[in-house]
Protein backbone atom coordinates (compact mmCIF):
# COMPACT_ATOMS: atom_id res chain seq x y z
CA UNK A 1 0.00 0.00 0.00
CA UNK A 2 1.47 2.69 -1.11
CA UNK A 3 0.94 6.24 1.14
CA UNK A 4 1.34 9.29 -0.21
CA UNK A 5 2.36 11.83 1.53
CA UNK A 6 0.85 15.61 0.83
CA UNK A 7 3.55 18.26 1.21
CA UNK A 8 1.41 21.28 2.63
CA UNK A 9 3.09 24.60 2.01
CA UNK A 10 3.11 27.60 4.52
CA UNK A 11 0.65 29.69 4.27
CA UNK A 12 0.99 32.57 2.33
CA UNK A 13 0.86 35.75 3.59
CA UNK A 14 -1.38 37.92 1.42
CA UNK A 15 -1.20 41.40 2.20
CA UNK A 16 -3.02 42.49 -0.17
CA UNK A 17 -6.31 41.97 -2.00
CA UNK A 18 -6.41 40.92 -4.93
CA UNK A 19 -5.85 43.87 -7.51
CA UNK A 20 -4.83 45.43 -5.47
CA UNK A 21 -1.00 46.32 -4.97
CA UNK A 22 0.42 46.57 -1.23
CA UNK A 23 1.84 49.75 0.34
CA UNK A 24 5.26 48.53 1.12
CA UNK A 25 6.68 50.50 4.36
CA UNK A 26 8.66 52.96 3.35
CA UNK A 27 12.73 52.46 4.07
CA UNK A 28 13.61 55.46 7.12
CA UNK A 29 10.19 55.70 8.77
CA UNK A 30 10.50 56.25 12.45
CA UNK A 31 10.28 53.19 14.80
CA UNK A 32 7.00 55.00 16.24
CA UNK A 33 5.11 54.63 12.78
CA UNK A 34 6.66 51.46 12.29
CA UNK A 35 4.18 49.95 14.73
CA UNK A 36 1.28 51.52 13.10
CA UNK A 37 1.83 50.85 9.71
CA UNK A 38 -0.53 48.73 8.91
CA UNK A 39 -3.14 50.59 10.82
CA UNK A 40 -2.04 54.27 8.97
CA UNK A 41 -2.42 52.30 6.03
CA UNK A 42 -5.69 51.05 6.17
CA UNK A 43 -6.97 54.62 7.39
CA UNK A 44 -5.22 56.36 4.50
CA UNK A 45 -7.24 53.30 2.27
CA UNK A 46 -10.36 54.23 3.93
CA UNK A 47 -10.35 58.04 3.40
CA UNK A 48 -8.73 57.48 -0.21
CA UNK A 49 -11.57 54.94 -1.19
CA UNK A 50 -13.70 58.46 -1.22
CA UNK A 51 -11.74 60.48 -3.32
CA UNK A 52 -11.74 60.47 -7.07
CA UNK A 53 -8.18 59.69 -7.70
CA UNK A 54 -5.89 57.57 -5.91
CA UNK A 55 -4.00 59.60 -3.06
CA UNK A 56 -2.94 56.90 -0.73
CA UNK A 57 0.87 57.17 -1.81
CA UNK A 58 -0.17 61.08 -1.03
CA UNK A 59 -1.53 59.94 2.34
CA UNK A 60 1.03 57.91 3.73
CA UNK A 61 3.96 60.69 2.49
CA UNK A 62 2.25 63.21 4.37
CA UNK A 63 2.27 60.87 7.55
CA UNK A 64 5.59 60.00 7.22
CA UNK A 65 6.86 63.23 6.56
CA UNK A 66 5.21 64.74 9.78
CA UNK A 67 6.24 62.12 12.17
CA UNK A 68 9.57 62.55 10.91
CA UNK A 69 9.88 66.04 11.95
CA UNK A 70 8.56 65.42 15.10
CA UNK B 1 6.03 57.67 25.23
CA UNK B 2 2.36 58.63 23.52
CA UNK B 3 -0.10 55.74 24.20
CA UNK B 4 -2.00 53.59 21.19
CA UNK B 5 -5.21 55.83 21.11
CA UNK B 6 -3.13 59.30 21.14
CA UNK B 7 -0.85 57.96 17.75
CA UNK B 8 -4.01 56.81 15.85
CA UNK B 9 -5.62 59.74 16.59
CA UNK B 10 -2.71 61.57 15.31
CA UNK B 11 -2.64 59.48 12.35
CA UNK B 12 -6.52 60.26 11.78
CA UNK B 13 -6.01 63.78 12.30
CA UNK B 14 -3.10 64.28 9.79
CA UNK B 15 -5.23 62.23 7.35
CA UNK B 16 -8.49 64.14 7.45
CA UNK B 17 -6.70 67.21 7.54
CA UNK B 18 -5.05 66.46 3.96
CA UNK B 19 -8.54 64.68 3.31
CA UNK B 20 -10.00 68.12 3.57
CA UNK B 21 -8.12 69.41 1.08
CA UNK B 22 -10.03 67.64 -1.69
CA UNK B 23 -13.79 68.04 -0.20
CA UNK B 24 -14.58 69.09 -3.60
CA UNK B 25 -13.74 66.03 -4.89
CA UNK B 26 -15.62 63.90 -2.59
CA UNK B 27 -18.87 66.30 -3.28
CA UNK B 28 -18.27 65.45 -6.75
CA UNK B 29 -18.01 61.93 -6.36
CA UNK B 30 -21.14 61.80 -3.92
CA UNK B 31 -23.44 64.39 -5.27
CA UNK B 32 -26.21 61.73 -6.74
CA UNK B 33 -26.27 60.33 -3.75
CA UNK B 34 -26.72 63.45 -1.75
CA UNK B 35 -29.24 64.65 -4.79
CA UNK B 36 -31.16 61.13 -4.02
CA UNK B 37 -31.22 61.88 -0.44
CA UNK B 38 -32.79 65.03 -0.79
CA UNK B 39 -35.03 64.02 -3.09
CA UNK B 40 -36.17 61.22 -0.76
CA UNK B 41 -36.20 63.89 1.97
CA UNK B 42 -38.34 65.83 0.00
CA UNK B 43 -41.09 62.96 -1.19
CA UNK B 44 -42.38 62.61 2.61
CA UNK B 45 -42.96 66.57 3.19
CA UNK B 46 -46.28 68.38 2.50
CA UNK B 47 -46.55 69.40 -1.48
CA UNK B 48 -46.40 73.09 -0.08
CA UNK B 49 -42.80 72.79 1.54
CA UNK B 50 -41.57 70.39 -0.88
CA UNK B 51 -41.98 72.66 -4.01
CA UNK B 52 -41.07 76.37 -2.39
CA UNK B 53 -37.83 74.26 -0.30
CA UNK B 54 -36.43 71.81 -2.75
CA UNK B 55 -33.31 74.19 -3.84
CA UNK B 56 -32.57 75.44 -0.19
CA UNK B 57 -32.76 71.91 1.12
CA UNK B 58 -29.95 70.58 -1.34
CA UNK B 59 -27.59 73.41 -0.89
CA UNK B 60 -28.60 72.56 2.89
CA UNK B 61 -27.31 69.06 2.20
CA UNK B 62 -24.28 70.15 0.61
CA UNK B 63 -23.53 72.39 4.03
CA UNK B 64 -23.83 69.51 5.75
CA UNK B 65 -22.15 67.15 4.09
CA UNK B 66 -18.98 69.12 4.13
CA UNK B 67 -19.46 69.68 7.18
CA UNK B 68 -19.85 66.18 8.31
CA UNK B 69 -16.44 65.26 6.85
CA UNK B 70 -14.53 67.45 9.08
CA UNK B 71 -16.07 65.04 12.14
CA UNK B 72 -16.09 61.28 10.28
CA UNK B 73 -14.04 58.95 11.87
CA UNK B 74 -12.92 56.30 9.64
CA UNK B 75 -12.47 53.82 12.50
CA UNK B 76 -15.99 54.00 13.18
CA UNK B 77 -17.06 52.62 9.37
CA UNK B 78 -17.67 54.05 6.06
CA UNK B 79 -18.47 57.77 5.12
CA UNK B 80 -21.83 57.12 3.56
CA UNK B 81 -23.77 55.56 6.39
CA UNK B 82 -22.83 58.24 8.80
CA UNK B 83 -23.06 61.22 6.23
CA UNK B 84 -26.52 60.31 5.24
CA UNK B 85 -27.70 60.50 9.09
CA UNK B 86 -26.04 63.87 9.37
CA UNK B 87 -28.13 65.13 5.89
CA UNK B 88 -31.19 64.01 7.37
CA UNK B 89 -30.66 65.86 10.67
CA UNK B 90 -29.45 68.76 9.03
CA UNK B 91 -32.57 69.56 6.45
CA UNK B 92 -34.61 68.65 9.47
CA UNK B 93 -33.03 71.59 11.65
CA UNK B 94 -33.15 73.65 8.61
CA UNK B 95 -37.10 73.09 8.38
CA UNK B 96 -37.10 73.94 11.94
CA UNK B 97 -34.95 77.32 11.77
CA UNK B 98 -37.44 78.28 9.11
CA UNK B 99 -40.22 77.85 11.74
CA UNK B 100 -42.78 80.73 10.74
CA UNK B 101 -42.34 80.18 6.73
CA UNK B 102 -43.86 76.96 6.31
CA UNK B 103 -46.54 77.95 7.89
CA UNK B 104 -46.97 81.18 5.75
CA UNK B 105 -46.17 79.20 2.98
CA UNK B 106 -49.20 77.23 4.21
CA UNK B 107 -51.68 79.93 4.93
CA UNK B 108 -50.97 81.48 1.41
CA UNK B 109 -51.88 78.02 -0.22
CA UNK B 110 -55.51 77.97 1.93
CA UNK B 111 -56.34 81.00 1.10
CA UNK B 112 -55.58 80.01 -2.60
CA UNK B 113 -57.54 77.02 -2.25
CA UNK B 114 -60.32 78.82 -0.64
CA UNK B 115 -60.40 81.67 -3.73
CA UNK B 116 -60.33 78.72 -6.30
CA UNK B 117 -63.55 76.98 -4.55
CA UNK B 118 -65.25 80.05 -4.09
CA UNK B 119 -64.35 80.95 -8.01
CA UNK B 120 -65.93 77.76 -8.91
CA UNK B 121 -68.90 77.60 -5.85
CA UNK B 122 -70.08 81.12 -6.27
CA UNK B 123 -72.99 80.78 -8.15
CA UNK B 124 -74.06 77.97 -5.31
CA UNK B 125 -73.62 80.27 -2.65
CA UNK B 126 -75.96 82.97 -3.81
CA UNK B 127 -78.27 80.69 -4.87
CA UNK B 128 -78.56 79.12 -1.53
CA UNK B 129 -78.95 82.38 -0.12
CA UNK B 130 -81.68 83.92 -2.34
CA UNK B 131 -83.51 80.85 -1.77
CA UNK B 132 -83.38 81.30 2.20
CA UNK B 133 -84.52 84.62 1.37
CA UNK B 134 -87.60 83.78 -0.42
CA UNK B 135 -88.49 81.46 1.88
CA UNK B 136 -88.84 84.14 4.44
CA UNK B 137 -90.58 86.43 2.28
CA UNK B 138 -92.71 83.60 1.22
CA UNK B 139 -93.12 83.06 5.42
CA UNK B 140 -93.64 86.77 5.54
CA UNK B 141 -96.64 86.71 3.12
CA UNK B 142 -98.76 84.97 5.59
CA UNK B 143 -98.76 87.72 8.53
CA UNK B 144 -100.94 90.95 9.54
CA UNK B 145 -99.26 94.10 8.54
CA UNK B 146 -99.13 94.65 12.50
CA UNK B 147 -97.15 90.96 12.69
CA UNK B 148 -95.09 92.17 10.15
CA UNK B 149 -93.53 95.20 11.53
CA UNK B 150 -93.22 93.30 15.34
CA UNK B 151 -91.34 90.56 13.80
CA UNK B 152 -89.30 93.03 11.65
CA UNK B 153 -88.69 95.50 14.48
CA UNK B 154 -87.56 92.56 16.69
CA UNK B 155 -85.38 89.91 14.89
CA UNK B 156 -84.18 92.43 11.35
CA UNK B 157 -83.77 96.08 13.75
CA UNK B 158 -82.85 93.92 17.23
CA UNK B 159 -85.56 96.66 18.74
CA UNK B 160 -87.06 95.94 22.04
CA UNK B 161 -90.67 94.77 22.84
CA UNK B 162 -90.99 98.17 24.58
CA UNK B 163 -89.57 99.94 21.67
CA UNK B 164 -91.70 98.38 19.38
CA UNK B 165 -94.98 98.77 21.35
CA UNK B 166 -94.03 102.35 21.57
CA UNK B 167 -93.65 102.82 17.51
CA UNK B 168 -96.81 100.87 16.99
CA UNK B 169 -99.08 101.97 19.77
CA UNK B 170 -99.17 98.87 21.57
CA UNK B 171 -97.95 97.80 25.20
CA UNK B 172 -94.96 95.49 25.96
CA UNK B 173 -96.91 92.12 26.58
CA UNK B 174 -99.26 92.70 23.51
CA UNK B 175 -96.39 93.12 21.23
CA UNK B 176 -94.61 90.12 23.11
CA UNK B 177 -97.77 87.74 22.69
CA UNK B 178 -98.19 88.92 18.80
CA UNK B 179 -94.07 88.16 17.94
CA UNK B 180 -95.06 84.49 19.73
CA UNK B 181 -97.71 83.88 17.41
CA UNK B 182 -96.41 85.57 14.08
CA UNK B 183 -93.10 83.35 14.74
CA UNK B 184 -95.61 80.19 15.04
CA UNK B 185 -97.15 81.12 11.74
CA UNK B 186 -94.10 81.75 9.80
CA UNK B 187 -92.63 78.93 11.59
CA UNK B 188 -96.16 76.53 10.14
CA UNK B 189 -95.89 78.53 6.62
CA UNK B 190 -92.41 77.64 6.53
CA UNK B 191 -92.89 74.10 7.45
CA UNK B 192 -95.48 73.66 4.95
CA UNK B 193 -93.74 75.42 1.80
CA UNK B 194 -90.79 73.07 2.61
CA UNK B 195 -93.18 69.90 2.72
CA UNK B 196 -94.35 71.43 -0.78
CA UNK B 197 -91.16 70.74 -1.89
CA UNK B 198 -89.54 68.41 -1.36
CA UNK B 199 -92.39 66.30 -2.29
CA UNK B 200 -91.81 68.38 -5.90
CA UNK B 201 -88.64 66.91 -6.04
CA UNK B 202 -87.84 64.50 -8.63
CA UNK B 203 -86.64 61.28 -6.67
Amino acid sequence: MSSSKRIQGKPVNISARLGQVATAMPIGIPSVLKRFWKFTRDMAQRFNKNLLKDREGEFLKVIEKDFKNR
Amino acid sequence: MPSRKETEDRIIKILREHFLKYSDEVVEKYKNQIQAAVKWYVKGLPRHIATSESDDLTSEARIAFVDALKTWDPRKGDLWPYVSFRLKGAMQDYLRKRGTDPVAGLYEWITSAANVYMAFNKQIIYHDKIDQMLHVDYAMKVLDEKERKVIKGYYKHDKTFKQIGKDIGLSESQVSRICKEATAKMKHALTRHQNVATAEEPS
